[in-house]
């Protein structure tokens, strides 16, 4: 942008002015998301308190618990399946699902995807709590067990796995298809050939927007299972705040729940790398 | 070529998606007609459900609203909106003019609070309120609200403000528009979609917010209606049922506006 | 034009709810379900005085959150818990000079009575009235469905073990506790040997299988006909109030002995007396405590009340035994020791997370779950690698 000289002293103050415009935003970016995030993992090294007062000392006790103590790995254990089985879940019922939306006239299409999308705005302890009252009604033995947790997560998180891959798999250039079939591939394979690569990168975004809020949720096991058959990783965070108020504690199950969180999500991003296949494929054909 | 047909399967299995999706909310808003107290057993068709709701104590106070659950979610809701709708944009606008090494790192710390599960954001909120020794109230409810919706309004609003065309702003202060001035008359109409965009994702995570919330103020008595929900899950009240529907009304006026609104463009499109 | 509405609608707002700040609140934090909810409205329009109820259920979670920094004026705790807040400063005494309504020299009702006395008087003794006003009190015991449980299963604790009826326990690290101490045989539940207390957490882990339940409020509703479990750890006062509504249900304490326990208000530092006192002082009238007990089904502290209710007509006549509690040799209240509730309750949360997991470990759902997985990831990652090569050429 080239700047005229005699528009460099009127640019100089709206300069000014709009960077103090961030001020306010910087002061609640760092005292309330960068701040805390430095507290909790001081707070991880210390011993719980039972006096009230805020203590400096410094222990590895709560992460040598992780490796040591049942509760910790067990918790983290379930929640990681029961997670991995959702997932599975809701790309075996989501994947078709966003496959045929594509195929629909436009309408149509419109007016289901809203459909799929409207529970997303409902309050999600108001979908548990109807799901749970579907489930005492016909489903008794669902209550109380890992399927029925499953399919309580299913049922909140299915539209997270539908709108990335409807998005990607809606982009897809269609004459990709036709060169498919004129080359002599039949639908089949150019479904496994070319739309499920292409999709990849949907996919694995919906598996991130699945995954990590069904091994952290804390509402789902306590209204589907109450009587505590289940324990998740949020469970054992929120007895040990509420019951027990080890805050030390807990924000040391969080600070290793991230990492193991970031781990996850580092190898997720790492296979999207190959989503570069988009531009090679229109290329060779 | 686009299937003009669908087969027997694909429509087969669109039904029981929907069925599967729809089922428990539907069952809900009839029950919420149900004579009996119970949840399971139908009895007769009723409004005392909805009468009993509308004159519960906890869920609306009208003549203390500082009581009533109702009230108070919305007016947190409001507020936190105003607010973190106010510093996004500012900082949308502000972060055009930052160098991009700052401007990539406030990004990447914006979006910590966006990707991170809610449950560790509300530990680490939990311990910055004990380190202040700030008591849970519907004051730390509000703090941790606006936390939580500013980042979703900066990503909201960048992109439109980034996509602006300088010169017109540039143009204003050739005319002699104060920086105040231009930004009030000339920058914020330009962008009005894109906050008003990020106030309703602000307003709806306010709004809806449980984990957050009940971790941040949970036993202080200061409850939203999430956490309304969550301490009566064990004993079930009918009123809960008759709430749910007029949410899900509300709800479904909004979707049903959007459709209409979005086949209109169509039909112009067309 | 629209912005200043909005602007000035906003300004109203502001100033009704700013200025709708001047009712006295009392903010009671009590167990759910354990109260009249009408005493309460009785008490507003006597008084003119609001009152904001808050629910927890636990004594460990009403301890957190006093500490945790929440203000309340009246809390209802349990017996060690009293002690542990009273131990720890955090409650003020109980200012019986303010109390008009009940005088604790005349008014307890036998049994009670002499319970506190022991408290106060056996070692290391603890003084309730000295913190706390009573509220109710009683025991733990076993709530069983008679039409489906055999006489002879009822032999002591033991009984929760038996595979042959649905059991459900109690979610309190004490609750739980309590029975696998006296099964296992320790002394005193109070303070158990290394040894003792290991035995109660095998007795436990073997009693918490995959088919039993751990429930609290729960039992309301599950244990009304049909009632979903065969037995149930019950408080005795829940128990007087399901077995009115179940007449199959029944009430049996092994003869190994029990936990009696006194609830009572306590005003936490910082509470407002003026509220607290007043509050107190109607719980505590005749009316107030019949009406509490008819509804809630707990022992009262009241000695008239208490024997107008046992009495020929009265609302408990039918269940005397579980109505009137008396301390036998093996029965115990609970006191408090901070080392012994530390390891209870972290060690009952160990408990409970790898309940379900004895014998098969994960079970067979899992190891699909974890093929289905590993299949996924390394197909993606195959393709991924084919990929590749395929774009090097």
């Amino acid at each position: 942008m080239v700047v005229q000289n005699h528009d460099q002293k009127k640019v100089k103050p709206k300069k000014k002015f709009e960077l103090t415009l961030g001020v306010p935003y910087y002061f609640v970016l760092i005292v309330l998301v960068v701040i805390p995030i430095f507290l909790m993992i001081i707070s991880s090294f210390q011993l719980d308190h039972t006096s009230g007062i805020f203590p400096i000392s410094f222990t590895f006790e709560h992460y040598l618990d992780f490796l040591k103590a049942s509760t910790f790995v067990n918790s983290m254990a379930t929640s990681l399946w029961i997670a991995a089985a959702t997932t599975i879940v809701t790309l075996i019922i989501g994947y078709p699902l966003a496959y045929i939306l594509t195929k629909l006239k436009p309408r149509l299409q419109i007016s289901l995807l809203l459909l799929i999308n409207a529970p997303m705005w409902i309050n999600m302890l108001l979908r548990v709590r109807a799901l749970e009252q579907i489930m005492r009604m016909f489903f008794p033995y669902l209550i109380d067990s890992i399927p029925g947790v499953v399919i309580g997560l299913v049922y909140v998180y299915l539209p997270f796995m539908v709108l990335p891959i409807f998005a990607v798999l809606s982009k897809i250039d269609t004459s990709l298809l036709e060169s498919a079939s004129d080359l002599g591939a039949n639908r089949f394979k150019t479904i496994l050939k070319v739309v499920v690569p292409l999709s990849l990168s949907g996919v694995l975004s919906g598996i991130l927007m699945v995954f990590l809020p069904a091994a952290t949720t804390i509402i789902i096991p306590q209204y589907l299972a109450p009587s505590h058959n289940i324990y998740m990783i949020g469970t054992l965070i929120e007895k040990s705040i509420i019951n027990n108020g080890l805050i030390s504690y807990a924000s040391a199950i969080a600070i290793v729940l991230s990492l193991v969180i970031l781990g996850i999500v580092y190898y997720i991003k790492k296979l999207d790398k190959y989503k570069g296949v988009n531009r090679n494929e229109a290329e060779a054909f | 070529m686009k299937q003009k047909r669908s087969s027997a399967p694909t429509i087969i299995f669109l039904v029981v998606v929907f069925i599967f999706i729809y089922a428990p909310i539907i069952s809900i808003a009839v029950f919420s007609f149900n004579e009996a107290n119970s949840l399971v057993r139908w009895s007769g068709f009723t409004f005392d459900r909805y009468i009993e709701l509308f004159t519960d104590r906890e869920l609306f106070n009208y003549t203390n609203p500082r009581e009533s659950i109702v009230f108070m979610t919305l007016w947190i809701a409001v507020i936190s909106t105003l607010v973190s709708a106010i510093l996004g944009t500012l900082a949308a606008i502000a972060l055009t003019q930052t160098k991009k090494v700052i401007r990539d790192l406030t990004m990447s710390v914006n979006n910590i609070p966006i990707v991170s599960p809610e449950i560790i954001t509300a530990v680490s909120l939990l311990v910055l309120f004990g380190a202040l020794q700030i008591a849970p109230s519907y004051n730390t409810m509000l703090i941790a609200h606006i936390a939580f919706s500013t980042p979703y309004v900066l990503i909201t609003v960048y992109p439109k403000v980034k996509s602006l065309d300088p010169n017109i702003a540039d143009a204003a202060y050739d005319l002699g528009a104060s920086p105040f001035k231009a930004l009030l008359k000339v920058i914020l109409p330009q962008i009005k979609v894109a906050i008003i965009a990020g106030a309703a994702i602000a307003f709806t995570m306010s709004f809806d917010d449980f984990i957050i919330s009940y971790f941040v103020a949970g036993s202080s008595g200061d409850k939203n209606i999430s956490i309304y929900l969550y301490t009566n899950r064990l004993s079930p009240k009918p009123i809960i049922n008759a709430l749910s529907t007029i949410i899900l009304v509300i709800i479904g006026g909004k979707i049903t506006y959007d459709y209409f609104k979005t086949g209109n463009k169509m039909e112009e499109i067309e | 034009m629209k912005k200043s509405l909005l602007l000035g609608l906003l300004l109203v707002v502001t100033v009704l709810l700013v200025s709708c700040e001047s009712l006295p609140t009392l903010r009671l934090y009590n167990w759910g379900e354990y109260i009249d909810d009408d005493l309460v409205v009785q008490f507003e329009e006597a008084s003119g005085y609001k009152v904001k109820q808050i629910a927890f259920d636990s004594n460990e979670v009403a301890i957190t959150q006093i500490k945790a920094g929440n203000q309340y004026d009246l809390v209802i705790p349990s017996d060690y818990a009293i002690e542990q807040l009273a131990v720890e400063s955090l409650i003020m005494p109980m200012d019986w000079s303010k109390i008009t309504t009940f005088d604790p020299d005349s008014d307890l009702a036998d049994g009670l009575a002499s319970i506190l006395d022991q408290v106060k008087n056996g070692t290391n003794g603890f003084d309730l009235l000295e913190y706390s006003a009573p509220y109710f009190w009683g025991n733990v015991g076993i709530l069983y469905n008679s039409e489906t449980v055999a006489p002879a299963d009822l032999d002591g604790w033991n009984a929760l073990t038996n595979t042959d009826y649905k059991v459900a326990f109690y979610n309190s690290s004490r609750d739980a506790f309590m029975p696998a101490l006296k099964v296992t045989g320790a002394a005193t539940i109070n303070d158990p040997t290394d040894a003792e207390f290991n035995a109660a957490i095998a007795w436990l882990n073997d009693a918490l299988t995959q088919e039993t339940d751990v429930i609290t409020d729960e039992i309301f509703d599950a244990m009304l006909a049909p009632s979903r479990y065969d037995m149930a750890i019950s408080y005795s006062g829940d128990a007087n109030f399901l077995m009115s509504e179940n007449d199959a249900l029944d009430f049996y304490v092994p003869e190994e002995g029990t936990n009696i326990w006194v609830d009572g208000f306590v005003l936490p530092n910082g509470a407002n007396e003026t509220l607290a006192y007043a509050f107190i002082n109607f719980m505590l009238t005749y009316d107030s405590t019949l009406q509490n007990t008819e509804f809630v089904g707990y022992s009262t502290p009241r000695k008239d009340v208490f024997e107008d209710v046992l009495a020929v007509d009265g609302s408990f006549a039918d269940y005397s035994a579980s109505y009137d509690v008396r301390m036998s040799v093996n029965d115990e209240v609970y006191r408090y020791n901070l080392d012994l509730k530390t390891q209870m309750d972290t060690t009952w949360q160990e408990i409970l997370a790898s309940k379900g997991y004895d014998g098969d470990g994960l079970g067979t759902g899992t190891y699909i779950a974890i093929i289905i997985v590993a299949v996924l990831v390394l197909s993606s990652t195959t393709i991924a690698i084919i990929k590749k090569r395929k774009m090097d050429r």
